[in-house]
């Protein structure tokens, strides 16, 4: 088994460039509107802050019909999409596309379970003292689910690692790719190993730093 | 004087799910808090206060009926209007309901950020409040490094944040120990003389009721079964619920397993009588003594004092022909009221 180190070492900084490219901004993007869906969830819902049946209905059956969708089949099947929004469906920027799309929803729920464990009292607490609805939301529902958010976020993370090695075997790019085009398709299994310890040490770097960071939010009190 | 707080006729009803019927929390309450009072509202788990005081504020809307606040009917307010009228009425709860994110002084910030109080001026106040509530040494803890008591300060100095007219506290005591419950009791007792607040307390037990409220509304499965000074209330309770309210805060009238122990030792008949200031019992018991071949011994029984009126139950043994007997007791309905044992 002949490995050219020489000619693969900048492809696999490349393909670990693409999967954090990859990563960040379908955590950033996605994880935003992950955040705006699970919120608008969770207040819309009967007896919320923002009851409101239809919003809380729609929002609901959404959610339901995307995320049990698997996510090799649902890059492939939001192909039209991503042809008509990005332009293409190969590289890492469609991949990224597909990427927000399925964290969004997933985030959702995350962020909607954290919030719905928020004591109900506090937020009947701060509607006594006359906040309104962007203020319960920002200053008491968030921060008060801050520490469990976050674990959910690298619990994100760590999901959103593996969808882009997913993304990576339908032409994404990133270490699924450098695994599957130079390590599986060439019968090379160190270089597969190699993309395989790449993606583990940054599981444990994101997992480490979430949960320090959780730590931190819930010492707090 | 207007009442600072009027309910009219105010009932309450839920759908009941995969019913056609529905539950009624509440109906035909008509009620009145005067301004400047300790108001208390009691009852059992379900009796509808929790939804009653509610609607001070307008956590809860009425079905039907009218809620006046201040002369403003609640139920025609828009939300912003709503908004502005919570931050003139402060509330405090059960289980403190404190930001666990925030400390002390961020806790009382939030209040004075909703009630639009510029940022500038949230020291000066929040030290104030600290003060007034005790917790000065407190302001950078956390609620999780609190007691229980603690944590209820820091609720009535949140509530008192924005200078309310009115101060709702429910349950305010009772996740707390005895000898807190009248640490706490004692500071909202000082909220109302010092700063003049109107205080409307929720609760199930009568003591409560007993060390601070001026007036008592009892409440019985939606409905006001009794309204009045705690002293009346007290003195002569009208229903058998409110009796038993009262029983389990003053414990001057035997239980019936008592009753049948104590009749074991006094043979003659047993009554249970109110007393009360200018009752006359004794003159009554006197004149009986003098005149008639009645005798009494006491059995049961305890008095104490509401606003410097006593108040109390003695329960008598009442020997002697019956005839007589009958009549004693008949001399004394004339002055209290008198339950045979």
């Amino acid at each position: 088994m002949n490995i050219d180190w020489e000619v693969l070492q900048p492809i696999f900084w490349q393909s670990l460039w693409e999967t954090l490219q990859m990563v960040v901004v379908t955590l950033v993007v996605g994880g935003f509107f992950g955040l705006v869906i699970g919120v608008l969830l969770y207040t819309t819902r009967g007896g919320g802050i923002l009851a409101n049946r239809w919003v809380y209905t729609v929002l609901n059956v959404l959610v339901n019909f995307v995320r049990p969708i698997p996510f090799i089949i649902f890059i492939v099947a939001i192909g039209p999409l991503t042809l008509g929004v990005i332009g293409t469906t190969i590289g890492t920027k469609a991949a990224i596309f597909a990427l927000i799309i399925a964290a969004s929803f997933g985030i959702s729920r995350i962020v909607e379970q954290n919030l719905v464990a928020v004591d109900p009292g506090v937020v009947e607490a701060a509607q006594a003292m006359g906040a309104g609805p962007l203020r319960i939301i920002t200053r008491v529902l968030l921060p008060e689910a801050l520490g469990p958010l976050i674990l959910g976020y690298t619990f994100v993370f760590i999901a959103v690692v593996d969808m882009t090695a997913v993304a990576g075997s339908v032409g994404g790019g990133g270490l699924g790719n450098f695994a599957i085009v130079y390590g599986y398709q060439r019968f090379n299994w160190v270089v597969t190993w190699i993309a395989v310890a790449a993606i583990i040490v940054l599981v444990q770097a994101a997992q480490f730093f979430g949960n320090w960071l959780a730590a931190k939010a819930l010492n707090r009190r | 004087m207007a009442p600072i707080v009027e309910f009219i006729d105010v009932s309450k009803t839920y759908p009941v799910r995969g019913d056609t019927g529905a539950f009624e929390a509440l109906s035909g309450i008509t009620l009145a808090v005067e301004a400047g009072t300790i108001s208390a509202v009691i009852g059992g788990s379900g009796a509808g206060k929790s939804t009653l005081v509610r609607m001070i504020n307008a956590l809860e809307r009425p079905s039907s009926g009218r809620v006046l606040v201040e002369g403003a009917d609640i139920t025609t307010l828009r939300p912003k209007q709503v908004r502005e009228l919570r931050t003139r009425i402060g509330m405090v709860f059960q289980q403190f309901n404190l930001l666990s994110s925030r400390t002390v002084y961020g806790n009382i910030g939030f209040a004075l950020e909703s009630a639009g109080v510029a940022r500038a001026a949230h020291r000066d106040r929040i030290a104030e409040l600290l003060h007034f509530v005790g917790l000065a040494e407190k302001a950078w803890a956390y609620p999780g490094e609190l007691s229980g008591g603690q944590k209820q300060r820091v609720g009535i100095a949140r509530a008192l944040a924005a200078n309310p007219r009115i101060l709702l506290a429910d349950e305010a005591t009772s996740a707390l120990d005895p000898q807190t419950t009248n640490d706490v009791l004692r500071l909202l007792k000082k909220v109302n003389e010092e700063l003049g607040i109107t205080v409307v307390v929720i609760t199930h037990e009568m003591d409560v009721v007993r060390k601070i409220a001026d007036r008592v509304a009892v409440l019985d499965r939606g409905r006001l079964i009794e309204e009045g000074s705690v002293y009346d209330i007290f003195a002569e309770p009208r229903t058998e619920l409110t009796a038993s309210f009262v029983a389990t805060a003053m414990h001057n009238t035997p239980s019936v397993e008592d009753a049948a122990a104590l009749s074991g030792s006094y043979p003659g008949r047993l009554v249970a009588v109110g007393v009360g200031d200018r009752r006359r019992i004794g003159a009554v018991l006197a004149e009986a003594v003098r005149a008639t071949d009645v005798g009494f011994e006491f059995a049961y029984g305890g008095i104490s004092a509401l606003g410097g009126r006593s108040v109390g139950s003695l329960t008598l043994e009442l020997t002697g022909p019956d005839a007589q007997v009958d009549a004693v007791i008949a001399a004394l309905r004339e002055h209290t009221s008198v339950a045979e044992l």
